[in-house]
């Protein structure tokens, strides 16, 4: 299960999508982006952010930060499928942070798949 | 893994192909069926229906984090294409297909095309598997889009 960790840095917030092993603490970085700090151009994503916490469906991970605790919950991510952000919400529906970076394929970005035929008999000119 | 095609249907899915197409009978269709698990060749090829893939300690089908069947009819498959007479084969594809954003961490490994007669009745035994092909997809929340593409060349 991967995890999304928030932090400050730079007098903005930044996230990851770490590699997270049961048991231990999250390891690997598979991704990673700024965020945008509250007070910037939010007033969409307030929009954005009472729809997903009416639609629950559009909520789709718990936010972890690293604190003196260990990995505590700030919120979720959501994610809109038009516009390449995400945002991060506290529990409470207000709004932590926008990424406007990229998940691993880009938030709304598909996954797009190919498969390679199989070949079933032995002509000749067949082509593998 | 890999990209192999089930003794049952060798040499039978082309026209198995052009029966869905022409409604023949109108309740068949092609299924596909995405698998978290999938063994080789010589583990899977001898298996006759979906009912025996799927109690095949080496195959599992993906069903959680919302992967579903997809049920391809005449009205998703493209028409009935040509021979293929450039190289000498009959290459049958599936069309664009869309799994709605399936949730992280609930990866594939694989992806069945099968033949179904009579979508609507009968069990996974009616279902007959026609090839296998990695569909290795780390989900992450986003959609999953299979791109139009041959999936049998008969040769």
């Amino acid at each position: 299960m991967n995890e999304y960790q928030v932090y400050p840095k730079d007098g903005g917030w930044h996230w990851k999508l770490v590699e997270a092993r049961e048991g231990e603490e999250p390891a690997n970085v598979v991704n990673s982006g700024k965020a945008v700090d509250e007070g910037g151009p939010f007033d969409e994503w307030k929009a954005a952010v009472a729809d997903a916490r009416d639609h629950r469906g559009d909520v789709r991970e718990d936010i972890y930060r690293k604190g003196e605790n260990g990995f505590e919950k700030v919120g979720v991510l959501v994610k809109e499928r038009g516009p390449e952000r995400v945002a991060i919400v506290r529990e409470d529906g207000s709004l932590y942070g926008e990424c406007d970076s990229a998940l691993p394929n880009g938030p709304g970005q598909p996954i797009v798949m190919n498969i390679s035929p199989v070949k079933v008999g032995n002509g000749a000119g067949s082509v593998e | 893994m890999a990209n192999f095609a089930f003794n049952i249907n060798k040499g039978r899915g082309v026209e198995l192909y052009n029966r869905v197409e022409n409604n023949d009978p109108s309740t068949s269709a092609l299924v596909l069926v995405p698998l978290s698990a999938s063994g080789t060749e010589a583990q899977g090829q001898d298996l006759d229906d979906l009912a025996a893939v799927e109690a095949d300690a080496n195959f599992a089908e993906r069903t959680t984090g919302s992967w579903v069947r997809k049920v391809l009819t005449d009205t998703e498959l493209a028409a009935f294409p040509a021979p293929d007479d450039t190289n000498n084969r009959y290459a049958v594809a599936v069309p664009q297909t869309t799994w709605t954003t399936p949730a992280a961490s609930n990866n594939t490994t694989g992806l069945l095309v099968c033949y179904d007669a009579n979508t609507g009745a009968g069990t996974d035994s009616d279902i007959k598997p026609i090839t296998h092909h990695d569909f290795a997809v780390t989900t992450d929340g986003n959609d999953v889009i299979l791109n139009a593409g041959d999936f049998l060349w008969a040769t």
